[in-house]
């Protein structure tokens, strides 16, 4: 019993004497200004059908048209280092092997947090990421093509 | 054309069954008509692909304690973007992360069967709305986006447990079409409470 009311004196102590004017100590590696480009992350599919596929980066929603980025894929991972503080659309365009086409559209923006810290302010990218793979069989296609 | 005969069917049945008399059970009347605010957290999910799960909440009035009717309005969605698929036109199709809402209003009645627990049935219709990711609405290469949206039946159907006289909890049955790529057939549970001063007073005591 005494020792367990030695051990809620010590933790009371301890909680009473942290103060709002404490502070952490910065992380390492603490970027001390804010950076101005972040990374755009870009998951798709690369399959028989589509061994490359075209992909556009559009700054805002795609219809907008401030098209930043367009390219053709051959891997299923690509990242596009772009400007902050945008939100960001893509668009992956996919071949179906009897013809029809799928665009596979997804947005994210790319963010700088900061957190404060003993020493100043340390600024972090929080990047963007997009999930552009295909996701659904043929015959859910044929399900909705006439709605 | 089928969901609203489907809607009326079920209308019909609530409304058919209100003629019935009930055992006022447990002092059930007297609850019902006392007590005639209430809020509902509510979750309806899916437990079957393509898996899905919206978060939302509504609020109950009982419009005829004797009856045990009553009306009800409510709101969820989705809180995350789910890939659907939409056809956008010339065999071309947009896969899209979708987060979908749904706004909702009708009537429910509730059947007691203990002193606790009871049959409830919900029937309205609500609009529901999306949200898609990179874009609005708009227009790639020539194929639309056309939003799927619009004004759907709602049915809730489930058991309601009290327990206590002011906190209860809801598991059951809803449909609502999502207009998109899940069915609208979903596992619905729920916890809601009274809203009357004593109920927040329990709240407050407990802490």
């Amino acid at each position: 019993m005494p020792l367990l009311i030695s051990f809620v004196l010590l933790l009371a102590i301890m909680v009473g004497c942290q103060t709002d004017d404490e502070c952490e100590t910065a992380p390492f590696g603490c970027l001390q200004t804010a950076p101005g480009k972040g990374h755009l992350h870009v998951q798709l599919t690369i399959n028989a059908a589509n061994p490359s596929v075209p992909v556009k980066v559009f700054r805002g929603d795609f219809e907008n048209n401030d098209l930043v980025e367009d390219t053709v894929v051959t891997g299923s991972r690509i990242s596009f280092e772009l400007p902050v503080d945008q939100y960001y659309s893509v668009v992956a365009e996919y071949l179906q092997a009897d013809g029809d086409t799928v665009f596979a559209i997804d947005g994210d923006d790319i963010q700088v947090d900061e957190n404060d810290y003993c020493e100043g302010t340390c600024f972090e990218v929080d990047d963007g990421r997009i999930d552009v793979e295909l996701a659904f069989p043929k015959r859910s296609v044929l399900h909705r093509k006439n709605p | 054309m089928r969901k609203f005969t489907f809607l009326l069917l079920c209308a019909l049945f609530l409304t058919g069954s209100m003629a019935w008399a009930q055992f006022d059970r447990g002092g059930a009347k007297t609850y019902e008509s006392r007590y005639r605010h209430s809020a509902f957290f509510e979750v309806p999910f899916t437990t079957w692909e393509p898996y899905d799960i919206a978060l939302g909440g509504s609020y109950r009035y009982v419009v005829n304690g004797n009856k045990f009717l009553g009306l009800f309005a409510g709101f969820q969605g989705r809180p995350f973007g789910k890939k659907v698929l939409i056809y956008g036109g010339n065999n071309a199709f947009f896969q899209l992360k979708e987060y979908r809402y749904l706004l909702s209003a009708g009537l429910d009645k509730r059947w007691w069967l203990t002193e606790r627990l009871d049959f409830f049935t919900a029937v309205g219709g609500g609009f529901t709305f999306v949200d898609y990711r990179g874009t609005g609405s708009g227009t790639y290469k020539g194929h639309t986006i056309q939003k799927k949206e619009g004004w759907v039946p709602v049915v809730k159907a489930g058991f309601h447990y009290k327990i206590s006289r002011f906190f209860f909890a809801r598991f059951g049955y809803e449909y609502f079409d999502p207009m998109s790529i899940s069915s609208g057939h979903r596992v619905y549970a729920g916890t809601g409470m009274l809203l009357s001063i004593n109920a927040f007073k329990k709240i407050e005591d407990s802490f």
